[in-house]
C-alpha cells in the first residue's frame, strides 16, 4: 500500500512539473525596499495590474534598502526561477553583485527609480553595458527635482533649510542632495543679499518613529530652521517628520517639502502641514517591468555596449487643487487600464520611453475622454 | 584607627547600597548632559529639550523593562521587534472599528498572546531561546505583512484618525509608561515572579533544587516581556503615527534600543535599582543621539558612539572578577 501511494505521489509530482513546464508563464521578480509602505504599495498596485493584464506571474522580495539584502534578493529571485527581475537598489555598488547574479543565472534585470552613474560608479556602469541581461533603467531627473523643491521653498521665504535623508549613501538621495545644493547655489547667486542655507543631512531611516525622532533632533538642534526637506524614504519617514513638527506646535511655521506623495497629501496641503511635494512617479517601475517583459519575450535587444535609459517625469503638487486632479486619475484609479497596459507591452523601446516621458495628469485626462 | 575602620566599613556598606546605585546613575546622566551642554549650549540640554529627550526615551525604557525579565534569567528573545510591528498593526486595524479601545487592547492583547506562544514554544521545543525566537521573528513578520493587507482604509498601518493620537504626546504617553514602570517595580519587589526570575538567573540548578518551577517562571517571563512589548507597541505606533510591516529580519533593528536599556538594568541589578537604571539608561542613549545631532555629527557616527558608550558603561559597572567565568 505504501509503495503504491509513493508511486502515485511521484507520478503526480512529475505530471505537475511537466504541466508547469509546458504552460510556464513568464515569472518576473520585484526587489523593492518595501511593498507595504506608502510608495511601495502604490508601485505594487500598478505592477500587479500589469502582471494581470499581460498574464505574467509576479513575486516580491522586500529588502529594506539593506545592502546585503538587496544583493541577496537577486539570488532569491533567481533561485525561485524568475525569468526577469526589476530592482530598486540602495547604493549603486550593490549592482555589481546583482548584475553578476543575473548574468550567471540568465535572468533579465532592469532598475527602477535608479540609474548607475557613469562617473561615480564606472565599474558598475561598464558591467551593466556589457551584460546581455542588464536591460536598462527607469529613473527620474533627481537633480532637477531637488533643485525645483529648493526653488519652491525659497519662493515661500525659507532661508534656513534642514535636510532629513533616509539611508546614508543611497544613490537617489545623493542625486537629490546634489539638486538641493545646486538649487541653493542658484538662488544665492541670484540673491546675494538674501542667501539661503542648506544644513547637512541627518538620516531618519524608512520608518515613521525613526523619522520622527530624527526630525525632532534636527529641529531641537536648529530652532531657527524655517523649512525641512524630507528627501524620501517611501513616505513613512515623512509621516514621522510631520508628526514631530505637529507635536512641537510648529505646523505651518516650518515648511515641509518631500518627494513621494502621501496618501493624505490633500489634507496636509490644506492644513499647512506640507508646502509642496514632488511625486506621482509610482508608475516608474511599470516601465522597468515592460523593459524586462519584452526582453524575456525576445522583443527588445539592448544596444551593444549600452543599455536602455528611460527618463520618468515627476509631478509637482503645491495646493489642494493640484492634488484633486492628481487624486482622480492616480489615486482613485490607475493612470493606465488593462487595455492600455496590453498595448504598452507591444510598443517599441523608443515608443515606450516616449510614453513614459509623456505621463502627466493632462495625458491621463486626454486618454479618459 | 577604630574611627577609620568605622568610616571605611560605612563607606563599603554605602557602596553596595541602592543609594550608591542611584548616585552613580544620576552622576552619569549629569555627566552626559553637562558634556554636550558645554560643547553646544545654544541647542542642547535646555529644560524644554530635556523633556523632549525624555519623552522619546520612555517607549524604549518600557521595552527594556520587559526584556529584563528574560535577560536576567539568561534567555534572549529576537522576536521583540517583530512583536512591536505586529501588535502595532493589530492595534491600528482594531482602532478603525473600536477607536482607543481597539488600539490599546489590540496592542496589549496581541503582545501578551505572542508572549504566551513564545513561552509555550520555547518550553516544548527545548532548544535555545535565541534560536526559537529567530524562527518566531520570521513568522511574526509574515503575519504582520498579512495583517496590513486586511486594512482597507486607504492608509494601511497608519493612525490616520487624529482623535486617537493621545499616546504620542504628554501626558498620556507618560501615564502609560509610568504605569509600566510601577508595574515593573511591583513585580520585581513584591511578587514571587521577580524573586524567582533573579534566582533562576543567579543559578538555575540551585533554584530548581530549591523547588522553583523553572519552566513555569520562564514561561511567565516571556508573557511579561511581551506584555511590556505590547505597551511599547502602543507608544511606538502613537509616536510615529503608524507602523511599517517589514520582512527579512528587518524588525531586528527594533530589538536593540530597548536591549541597551536592559543592559543598564542588569548592570545595576546588584544595587537593587534596575528599573531606574533602565529608564535613565535609555534617557542617556537618547541624550547622546541628540547631543551628537546638535554637534552636527552624522547619524552614522552616532551609532558608533552610542555602542562605544554603552560598552564602556556596562564594563565599568558590571565587570566580573579577574579569573571569573563570563557567559
Amino acid at each position: 500500500m505504501k509503495k503504491l501511494l509513493s508511486v502515485i505521489l511521484v507520478l503526480g509530482l512529475a505530471c505537475t512539473v511537466v504541466f508547469a513546464a509546458g504552460n510556464k508563464k513568464p515569472l518576473i521578480g520585484v526587489s523593492i525596499w518595501s511593498s507595504t509602505d506608502t510608495l511601495g504599495s502604490q508601485c505594487k498596485r500598478i505592477l500587479d495590474a500589469a502582471a494581470q493584464a499581460l498574464d505574467v506571474d509576479i513575486m516580491y522580495v522586500d529588502q529594506g534598502h539593506v545592502s546585503e539584502k538587496v544583493t541577496g534578493s537577486a539570488e532569491t529571485l533567481a533561485a525561485a526561477g524568475c525569468d526577469g527581475m526589476i530592482i530598486c537598489n540602495s547604493a549603486s555598488a550593490e549592482m555589481n553583485a546583482v548584475i553578476n547574479t543575473c548574468t550567471k543565472d540568465k535572468m533579465y534585470v532592469a532598475q527602477f527609480f535608479r540609474i548607475i552613474d557613469k562617473t561615480a560608479n564606472p565599474n558598475e556602469y561598464q558591467l551593466a553595458c556589457q551584460s546581455p541581461y542588464y536591460v536598462g533603467a527607469v529613473h527620474e531627473g533627481e537633480i532637477d527635482n531637488g533643485s525645483n523643491l529648493i526653488k519652491i521653498l525659497a519662493a515661500k521665504g525659507c532661508r534656513k533649510i534642514a535636510l532629513e535623508g533616509w539611508n546614508s549613501g543611497d544613490a537617489t538621495f545623493l542625486l537629490r542632495w546634489k539638486g538641493y545644493k545646486q538649487g541653493v547655489e542658484t538662488w544665492n547667486k541670484a540673491h546675494p543679499q538674501d542667501k539661503a542655507v542648506l544644513l547637512d543631512p541627518q538620516y531618519g531611516g524608512t520608518t515613521s518613529d525613526t523619522g520622527r525622532s530624527t526630525a525632532e533632533a534636527i529641529i531641537n538642534a536648529n530652532h531657527d530652521v524655517d523649512a525641512l526637506i524630507v528627501a524620501g524614504g517611501g513616505g513613512d519617514t515623512l509621516i514621522g517628520a510631520l508628526a514631530a513638527i505637529d507635536s512641537m506646535g510648529l505646523k505651518g511655521k516650518i515648511k515641509v517639502v518631500s518627494t513621494d506623495f502621501l496618501a493624505d497629501l490633500d489634507q496636509q496641503l490644506a492644513s499647512g502641514g506640507m508646502a509642496a511635494e514632488s511625486g506621482g512617479h509610482y508608475a516608474d517601475p511599470l516601465f522597468a517591468f515592460m523593459l524586462v517583459y519584452n526582453a524575456i519575450k525576445g522583443n527588445y535587444h539592448k544596444p551593444a555596449g549600452s543599455f536602455y535609459e528611460v527618463l520618468f517625469p515627476y509631478l509637482y503638487v503645491a495646493s489642494s487643487q493640484d492634488y484633486d486632479a492628481y487624486a482622480k486619475y492616480f489615486v482613485t484609479d490607475l493612470p493606465y487600464n488593462a487595455k492600455e497596459l496590453s498595448a504598452m507591452a507591444k510598443l517599441s523601446e523608443p515608443d515606450l520611453a516616449k510614453k513614459a516621458a509623456a505621463l502627466s495628469i493632462q495625458d491621463v485626462m486626454q486618454r479618459r475622454k | 584607627m577604630h574611627r577609620i575602620n568605622i568610616v571605611s566599613e560605612s563607606f563599603l556598606k554605602f557602596k553596595t547600597s541602592k543609594y550608591f546605585g542611584f548616585l552613580v546613575l544620576v552622576v552619569m546622566t549629569l555627566f552626559f548632559w553637562g558634556f554636550f551642554r558645554l560643547l553646544s549650549p545654544s541647542n542642547f540640554g535646555t529644560s524644554r529639550l530635556v523633556i523632549s529627550y525624555f519623552q522619546t526615551s520612555i517607549q524604549y525604557a518600557v521595552g527594556g523593562c520587559g526584556l529584563y525579565f528574560i535577560v536576567v534569567m539568561g534567555l534572549f528573545d529576537f522576536s521583540v521587534g517583530a512583536n512591536i510591528v505586529l501588535s502595532s498593526l493589530v492595534g491600528v486595524l482594531l482602532s478603525r472599528q473600536f477607536g482607543y479601545w481597539g488600539l490599546i487592547f489590540g496592542c496589549l492583547l496581541c503582545g501578551t498572546l505572542i508572549g504566551a506562544f513564545n513561552g509555550i514554544l520555547y518550553s516544548r521545543l527545548r532548544i535555545p531561546s535565541m534560536i526559537v525566537t529567530v524562527g518566531l521573528m520570521l513568522i511574526l513578520e509574515s503575519v504582520a505583512n498579512y495583517v496590513v493587507t486586511l486594512d482597507k482604509s486607504g492608509f494601511p498601518g497608519k493612525l490616520s484618525n487624529s482623535n486617537i493620537l493621545a499616546f504620542g504626546h504628554a501626558p498620556w504617553n507618560y501615564l502609560a509608561a509610568g504605569i509600566a514602570f510601577l508595574l515593573m517595580v511591583f513585580l520585581l519587589r513584591f511578587t514571587k515572579t521577580g524573586t524567582y526570575c533573579n534566582a533562576i538567573g543567579s543559578d538555575e540548578l540551585v533554584a530548581k533544587n530549591m523547588g522553583v518551577n523553572v519552566e513555569r517562571y520562564k514561561f511567565i517571563g516571556f508573557v511579561l516581556l511581551h506584555f511590556f512589548v505590547g505597551i511599547m507597541a502602543l507608544l511606538t505606533v502613537s509616536y510615529g503615527r503608524g507602523m511599517l510591516a517589514v520582512t527579512g529580519m528587518s524588525s531586528m533593528d527594533r530589538n536593540f534600543k530597548p536591549l541597551m536599556g536592559t543592559f543598564f538594568g542588569v548592570a545595576f541589578k546588584k544595587y537593587g535599582c534596575p528599573v531606574t537604571a533602565i529608564v535613565l539608561g535609555e534617557f542617556i542613549i537618547i541624550m547622546i543621539f541628540n547631543g551628537l545631532v546638535a554637534l552636527n555629527v552624522p547619524t552614522t557616527i552616532n551609532d558608533f558612539v552610542t555602542g562605544a558608550v554603552l560598552l564602556t558603561i556596562v564594563s565599568l559597572t558590571n565587570r566580573g572578577l579577574k579569573g571569573s567565568v563570563v557567559k
